[in-house]
């Protein structure tokens, strides 16, 4: 705990997307990301159901994004809209959100590095701390990326 | 009751430098129609050859006044003066450089009015004779070099019509950096003289013949055309003046001296680019730009493998400090900076960059490796960036070393390292991911193909 803390205390106030194969992993996320005190812009899945969505909906903050079956075009629009530091999303996203400055973290099943349990709490914590405090963000100018891109 | 413990230093253990004049034959290798030449006794002509040759695997010829007894006790003037009439007969070079070595420094030879005896002997015939003062017991290779390019330019450069060239004193650095420095000025449409280049010299093709090789380098005639330089910039990433030869430029022919730091890293390449683009009055190219890009965007892509890593740098201050700015600017922690030669300033230079990271970080100056690798073992770093002089400490500790700077004798390619602008450092940085990658690979129980 004390080390989620010291990463928290960085993380506060920062902003993740998500989305994920099956929505079941997608509460997982938020639930953890809020943990370390970064929240969630917008979550969705491919296959989730109406049901699924729903408890997203009550479960997230406010104003969170509900994304369904989205495309990578969407996913980027998404993005950059709602200017997130972070993004979880199949590895084939993550070229994509590298490119546009977005740090990101994969929870793809050929992980090297578990998620799962204590210790994998603690490395998603880890993870998510150097992709989002990396000082190689300094050097991307999102925000132009932005401008140009729309 | 508490007990302080102090270590008293009893004696350098393994140094990390070499010899002063080591720097100095560089130069002298550097310059076209040169030979350079050690005045003392053989070993030391010897020694350095053995190291050059390690290093850059290419036949290098020292001259040496070879002093006997008899020369300790009554002088070398005569060795000295057989000793170049010899190189003249040999060589025909126009310009002899003579580098002193601590036995003839310690019996206090008067190499200024030797030369001064030698120059009215030869009249107008001889060769130009370039010295400087190099005892190994002042100051460490690099500072050798900076003292042999600061005599060159004393003795050669010339008043005369301002022109639009510029001059580059880049310090030492490696062939490959040194070609794509000329690459870079020949992009900017800017003439430059950089002094010394011996990326022909000291790394070169297969040849017919014996060759005496000394035709390649800075000509003696752009030398002469420093004093009327637009401006000079040098490459000193801790501000050192006391052996700048842009200074000595500054001060007699007004040269304005840009000082900027070794450029490693996009940060500090953007210094030195943003500079080029204002001596030479045009943009920087779009070759460059496609490299910093690239370069940024190969961070991104292995951000994730260097974050928070801790270094152990270790080399000459200039070099370290620019690795360590490079280093902070990738999310690594350079924890140990070890200089081998003594500037004074590497920690003020580092705070300046660094910020509150230097908190963080040793900084140590005029070390050698054995405390170094004291030190570097409580620091458990992942990673050592420095020569080949390191491995014994690398292979000690189990941490994967990234060879940079001189000697590297232990590899091939020490001519070929680059680690300077956006493409030279895009190669550094692709080394330290895939070292630090491997180590994880190899140590893994799985053996991942996909990293």
């Amino acid at each position: 705990m004390p080390e989620l803390t010291r990463y928290g205390r960085d993380l506060q106030g920062k902003k993740a997307g998500i989305y994920t194969g099956g929505a079941f992993k997608a509460f997982s996320l938020v639930e953890s990301l809020w943990l370390l005190g970064v929240s969630t812009a917008f979550v969705g899945s491919q296959t989730g159901s109406p049901d699924d969505y729903k408890r997203l909906e009550e479960f997230c903050d406010k104003g969170t994004i509900i994304v369904d079956d989205a495309n990578t075009m969407e996913l980027v629009r998404f993005a950059q809209e709602t200017n997130i530091d972070l993004f979880i999303g199949g590895v084939k996203e993550r070229p994509v959100a590298y490119k546009l400055g977005i740090g990101f973290c994969d929870h793809n099943h050929e992980r090297k590095v578990s998620l799962a349990g204590f210790d994998g709490m603690l490395n998603f914590a880890r993870e998510v701390h150097m992709s989002i405090m990396s000082p190689v963000w300094k050097l991307v100018d999102r925000r132009k990326c932005m401008a140009e891109s729309n | 009751m508490t007990t302080q413990t102090t270590t008293n230093f009893v004696a350098t253990r393994n140094p990390c430098r070499m010899c002063t004049p080591l720097g100095a034959t560089m130069v002298f290798s550097g310059i076209a129609d040169a030979v350079p030449f050690l005045h003392g006794s053989q070993g030391c002509s010897t020694y350095i050859r053995r190291y050059l040759i390690s290093h850059f695997r290419e036949p290098v010829d020292i001259a040496c006044s070879n002093f006997g007894e008899s020369s300790v006790i009554f002088g070398g003037w005569e060795n000295l003066r057989i000793g170049l009439q010899s190189v003249i007969e040999q060589y025909h070079p126009r310009l002899i450089g003579i580098a002193t070595t601590c036995l003839a420094e310690t019996i206090g030879e008067d190499i200024p009015q030797m030369i001064h005896r030698l120059e009215q002997e030869f009249s107008n015939d001889g060769p130009i004779l370039v010295s400087v003062s190099t005892p190994s017991y002042q100051g460490s290779h690099t500072d050798g070099f900076h003292r042999a390019v600061k005599a060159v330019v004393e003795k050669l450069a010339q008043a005369g019509p301002a022109g639009k060239h510029i001059n580059i004193f880049s310090g030492m650095i490696s062939p490959e950096d040194i070609r794509h420095l000329k690459d870079i000025f020949t992009y900017f449409g800017l003439e430059a003289t950089l002094l010394p280049d011996y990326s022909d010299a000291l790394d070169n093709g297969i040849w017919s013949q014996y060759e005496k090789n000394i035709e390649f380098g800075t000509s003696i005639e752009s030398i002469r055309r420093c004093g009327q330089a637009q401006a000079t910039i040098e490459f000193s990433s801790t501000g050192d003046f006391s052996t700048s030869a842009g200074e000595t430029l500054l001060r007699r022919f007004g040269t304005p001296l840009y000082a900027l730091p070794l450029p490693v890293g996009v940060s500090l390449s953007d210094k030195f680019f943003e500079r080029l683009s204002a001596l030479s009055g045009n943009a920087v190219p779009a070759r460059y730009t496609g490299q910093r890009s690239r370069l940024i965007d190969s961070y991104v892509d292995g951000h994730k493998y260097v974050f928070g890593k801790k270094a152990v740098l270790y080399g000459p201050a200039d070099w370290v400090a620019s690795v360590a700015i490079f280093l902070h600017e990738i999310g690594m922690i350079p924890v140990l900076c070890a200089a081998g030669d003594h500037k004074g300033n590497l920690q003020e230079c580092l705070r300046e960059y660094l910020g509150a990271t230097t908190e963080l970080i040793t900084v140590i100056e005029d070390t050698d490796f054995a405390s170094i690798e004291e030190k570097a073992a409580g620091l458990k770093p992942d990673i050592f960036i420095g020569d080949s002089n390191g491995y014994k400490m690398s292979r000690n500790l189990n941490v994967p070393l990234v060879r940079l700077g001189l000697p590297v004798q232990d590899r091939i390619g020490a001519s070929r390292i680059a680690a300077l602008g956006y493409q030279g450092t895009q190669q550094l940085f692709d080394r330290i991911v895939n070292a630090l990658l491997e180590k994880q690979q190899d140590d893994s129980s799985v053996g991942y193909t996909h990293l």
